[in-house]
């Protein structure tokens, strides 16, 4: 196994060790777990700093030349596919979140605030307000959007690599 | 258009120039021992600087290294009848 493919394994591990208990927790308790955040934002660079550093250093080419091997065009052309498969899975998931957050948010704050203040404006002059609670849920859910993405970025190139090293 | 193929002799080329290793080709050429092993399995084509640079490693001709093959025509469902 390449020091890239190694690369690749150990970035999609630590993201999802990372984040799939974080959106366990804040998809469920989401103004408890602000703060949990930062925790596995911290969390991911450390562990990626480390994984990084034990791969430099396991890597025999890397100890005989001392620094870590460029990328070739066979890298190059990976790295590509990986970033066009990830970024078509971003902006399906964000296109998807601007639409539901259209078509749910606003209608359901808004018929909150005719409840509440019923016969008091004309709807063109309500605003609407939402929770912190369903901001922060609506947040969590474009930010697990943006990780899905990333996951499938270092997924497709696990898949290359081990295309070409299997058969 | 029909789908061609290419087809090399590195693997070949290596053990008639010295019994090359795969690492030792990478480096003087440029690239990782992986790229060197899906080059000789067939399932990554070069660029045509790299083909240019694997031919001038074994100082021949690129047609000596790399030859085009008509590829694999695809299966294809037989109607039934």
């Amino acid at each position: 196994m390449g020091f890239r493919e190694k690369n690749a394994w150990f970035c999609f591990v630590a993201i999802f060790v990372v984040f799939a208990p974080y959106f366990y927790f804040s998809l469920q308790y989401p103004v408890e777990h602000v703060s949990v955040f930062f925790i596995a934002v911290i969390g991911l660079v450390i562990l990626l700093s480390v994984f990084h550093a034990i791969n430099a250093i396991a890597t025999k080419s890397n100890r005989e030349s001392r620094d870590a091997p460029q990328a070739d065009e066979l890298d190059a052309v990976i790295e590509l596919r990986a970033s066009k498969g990830s970024g078509v899975i971003l902006m399906a998931l964000v296109l998807i979140w601007c639409l539901v957050a259209m078509w749910s948010v606003p209608v359901e704050a808004v018929s909150n605030t005719v409840i509440q203040q019923e016969g008091s404006a004309s709807p063109d002059e309500l605003g609407f307000a939402i929770t912190s609670a369903e901001a922060l849920l609506w947040i969590n859910l474009l930010f697990a959007g943006f990780v899905v993405s990333n996951l499938t970025y270092y997924g497709k190139m696990i898949a290359s690599y081990r295309g070409l090293s299997n058969g | 258009m029909d789908k061609i193929g290419i087809n090399n002799r590195i693997r070949e080329l290596r053990f008639l120039t010295g019994e090359m290793t795969q690492q030792s080709l990478a480096e003087r050429v440029g690239i990782t021992r992986q790229t060197v092993i899906a080059l000789e399995k067939g399932k990554y084509y070069p660029s045509l600087e790299l083909a240019f640079r694997i031919a001038r490693t074994f100082a021949i001709p690129l047609e000596e290294v790399f030859e085009v093959v008509d590829a694999p025509a695809k299966k294809t469902k037989k109607k039934k009848q």
